[in-house]
Parts: structure tokens; C-alpha cells; sequence
């Protein structure tokens, strides 16, 4: 970490800790993998009195552009209020709201053991067999029906996020704005799809959580076992087929699927067992378009940081999601 | 002119990838610099055709409007400037948007012309 960060992290940590001896923070290195959040994991030794402490931490701070504008006090909110709850989510210890602290809003946990891996069910860099893979991919299943029958009232959720009478109109107006408010220029592809999704919007249902991004490259692993999941700054109250649709999205086959061994399908079929409800084909196929519609709107928000000259990273189009989604809303690649 | 335009930003992605990459340690700087020259050889494939493919969908774009082809003429006399040609293929593509905003379902032209764009304007 660079010297005026390291003071800034020193200085927000001493303010929670009080006067504590031999205080040290050990880390040197931004983790590559967030593209909406800065990571740095680091290590926390101090001493109070005659006992040493050490703590492993990692740091998630809003870059100065993103692809998603999230509120970091509403994911801390959440977060604190699902660690006694049966679900795997990390310890959230630290919040620095405004970012008064730390030059921007961050956010600080535990750091857990494990390792991550995007691509691990078709290999990645674990190259577990097959069996071990499609067993990962029946933990992943596991995980997001953890998720959708948390007690969320018990939990206290609503007290921090919006209760949606309609969650599918409540998502398309989310995104609708986001594109609205991030293009630099006219997107007719995009308004097509949003007219597609006005009209073939489900009827609301029953209400869950929605993690909203699940998938292994936010999972932490412990050798083939799903450990922790990760990243939670999209949660909020909606229709649970919408993380089914996100898991199932034809895009990101590569990401949640085995070709041949666990399919589309076969994940469907999973989750159905788990739940005991049967999916409902035409609301998983809008949430399917929607999970491309709010990429589409993620990719206008990086292009826009781009172009403003607020992220290092090189942005090209949204071509190929726009491609997808009129294939989609003329029914194909379901 | 040698070297093209093309050639000059393919020269720049080889400096990247050959001689910078190597030497870059940091895991976040190393995925940046893998970024930058993708871009750089999208943009050395992609650069001499930018101004012919707009122009095609300039006319694409009057034809399922139904604005005179004319107009372009109008807009931008001559030989298209890149980035008046620019500014006029993002007023038809207001104008298309507005339309299909306000339509209750697009038209075959419509999807057509938006499916053949996504390829013309990659």
C-alpha cells in the first residue's frame, strides 16, 4: 500500500481499536479479481495489555470509477445482520461510510482461507475430475437456496432494504435508470430489450433475498468445498428466480455450468429439489434477459469511467450482450 | 502512408505485451496491461473500417427511419468527416430509440436493422 494510504488505514483503525501497543498492519499488494471494488487483503497485529492479537482482514474500498454504484452501508448493514444467520457470508468488522476515512467508502472483514476460482467448473486452475466438479456445482445450488429461505424479517433485512410490492418492475426501473443515467449515447438495442422486458414481466410471488451475483469466482473454496461467499453488494429483497436466472444466464455457461454433466437443466432440476417449487419457465426466461440487461447496464457504467478517464482498465462496447439479448427475446439460447 | 495507422497501433500493443508485460509484477497491473492490449489490437483490426461501417449504418439507419439519404449529404458535405458523421449516426440513433420507446413492439425492420448494427458497429 502506498505510504498516504498506509497512515489513512493506521490512523481508521486506531480510532476503533482506542490506544492499543505495537499496533502494525502487514499487506502490500491490491488482489486483482473486483472489478467494482478495490481489495487489499491485510494482516492486523496489536497488543492490549500483556495479550498479543493478530486478525486477517481484507479491505473492499469503491474505486474512483466502478461498474457498480452500490452503497457500502447498506451492505454492511446486511452483512452484520446475517452473521448469526445460516447462510455463508462473511464477518463484516469495520465500515467507513463516506469514505471521510479512507479517501473513499470501504468496508472491512475477515479474510478466510481459501482460494478463488472462476472458471472452477470447467477446470480453472484447481483442474479438479469431473465428479468433484459436478459436486461443486450441487454446493453452489446449495448456497443460493440457503440464501432464499433465510428468515429476512427475523434477520432485521428490512429495516435496510426496500421490501418490492413488484420485484420485476422494481428491477427493470433499477437498470432502466442506471442505463439512463451511464450512456453517452442513444441505445435502441437496449430500449428494445427494456420494452420486451415491460411486457413479459412476471407476476410478483413470494419474496426472498437475492444475493444477485452468484457464482464461483465470489465463492471462496476450501479444497472441493463452497467456504464462504463473497461479495455481497448486490443483495436485495426480490423474486428468487431472478438468482436462477443469473446462474443460468446462456453468457456465462463457461462460469456455472459442466457441458454435457450440468447443464442449464440439470441446475433447474436441482434447485426445484431443494426448494420443492417448480420454476416457472416463462419468469425464468425474463430473468434470464434481465441478468443481460443489468450486464448491459454494468458495462455502460465501466464504459462511462472509461471515457471519463476514472479507471485504468480499457472498456470496449457492450456488442456482444446486445447480440444476446435480441437472440434471447426471439427465444433462443434459453 | 507507411506506417499506417493500423500498423502504428499494432507496433504499440507488441512494445506492451512483449516488452512491458514481462517486466510487470503487480497482479493488478499485469491484468490492466492485458486490457489495454486487447484494445489496442481490437482497435488496429477494427480502425480502417470504423468510417465505411458508419457509413453504412448512417443509410441503414435513414432507411428504416425514412429519412431522405439526402440528409447525410446535408449533414456532412463532402467526404464524411469521422466525427460529424458521428454526431449524425447518434441523432438517428436518438430518433430510433425514441420510436421503439414509444412503439408497443418493434417493427421486423427494426430488429433487423439493430441485429445487423451490433456486427457493423463492433
Amino acid at each position: 500500500m502506498d505510504s498516504d494510504f498506509d497512515s489513512a488505514l493506521a490512523g481508521f483503525i486506531r480510532r476503533r481499536l482506542g490506544e492499543v501497543g505495537g499496533l502494525r498492519v502487514e499487506g502490500d499488494a491490491r488482489a486483482t479479481g473486483g472489478q467494482s471494488r478495490e481489495n487489499w487483503p491485510f494482516d492486523l497485529f496489536w497488543e492490549d495489555g500483556e495479550q498479543s492479537h493478530h486478525r486477517r482482514l481484507f479491505l473492499r474500498r469503491d474505486p474512483v470509477g466502478s461498474v457498480l454504484e452500490t452503497d457500502r452501508r447498506v451492505e454492511y448493514e446486511v452483512l452484520r445482520r446475517l452473521h448469526d444467520q445460516p447462510v455463508r457470508a462473511p464477518e463484516v468488522v469495520w465500515l467507513d461510510a463516506d469514505g471521510s476515512e479512507l479517501g473513499r467508502p470501504a468496508l472491512v472483514m475477515t479474510r478466510y482461507d481459501g482460494f478463488n476460482d472462476h472458471f472452477i467448473l470447467q477446470g480453472g486452475h484447481s483442474q479438479f475430475d469431473e465428479d468433484t466438479r459436478a459436486g461443486i456445482a450441487s454446493q453452489m445450488v446449495d448456497l443460493m437456496n440457503e440464501i432464499h429461505v433465510l428468515d429476512w424479517r427475523g434477520a432485521g433485512l428490512h429495516e435496510v432494504l426496500v421490501v418490492p410490492d413488484d420485484p420485476a418492475t422494481a428491477a427493470i426501473d433499477e437498470w432502466a435508470a442506471v442505463i439512463e443515467h451511464q450512456s453517452l449515447e442513444p441505445q435502441p438495442v437496449l430500449a428494445m430489450i427494456e420494452q420486451w422486458l415491460r411486457r413479459n414481466r412476471p407476476a410478483p410471488g413470494e419474496i426472498t433475498v437475492v444475493h444477485g451475483d452468484i457464482k464461483p469466482g465470489n465463492v471462496l473454496f476450501d479444497g472441493d468445498r463452497v467456504h464462504v461467499l463473497l461479495d455481497w453488494e448486490t443483495v436485495h429483497l426480490g423474486d428468487p428466480t431472478e438468482d436462477v436466472g443469473w446462474v443460468t444466464n446462456p453468457l456465462r455457461r463457461a462460469e456455472h455450468q459442466i457441458p454435457g454433466r450440468w447443464e442449464a437443466d440439470d441446475l433447474v432440476s436441482a434447485y426445484e429439489a431443494r426448494t420443492g417449487q417448480t420454476v416457472d419457465r416463462a419468469a425464468l426466461r425474463f430473468w434470464q434477459v434481465l441478468a443481460n440487461y443489468k450486464l448491459a447496464a454494468i458495462a455502460m457504467t465501466g464504459v462511462r469511467s472509461f471515457c471519463d478517464g476514472r479507471t485504468q482498465r480499457v472498456w470496449s462496447g457492450a456488442g456482444l450482450l446486445g447480440k444476446v439479448l435480441l437472440a434471447q427475446t426471439e427465444g433462443g439460447l434459453l | 502512408m507507411r506506417p499506417t495507422l493500423s500498423e502504428q497501433i499494432e507496433g504499440a500493443r507488441k512494445v506492451l505485451v512483449e516488452l512491458v508485460a514481462p517486466q510487470v509484477a503487480d497482479p493488478y497491473a499485469q491484468e490492466q496491461v492485458t486490457y489495454a492490449a486487447a484494445a489496442l489490437e481490437h482497435a488496429a483490426a477494427r480502425w480502417p473500417q470504423v468510417l465505411p461501417d458508419l457509413v453504412a449504418d448512417i443509410r441503414a439507419l435513414e432507411e428504416v427511419l425514412g429519412v431522405e439519404a439526402a440528409a447525410l449529404d446535408e449533414a456532412v458535405p463532402g467526404v464524411p468527416d469521422l466525427d460529424a458523421a458521428e454526431d449524425y449516426h447518434r441523432g438517428l440513433r436518438a430518433r430510433l430509440t425514441d420510436e421503439i420507446m414509444a412503439a408497443a413492439e418493434p417493427s421486423p425492420e427494426v430488429r433487423a436493422y439493430l441485429s445487423d448494427s451490433i456486427e457493423r458497429l463492433k
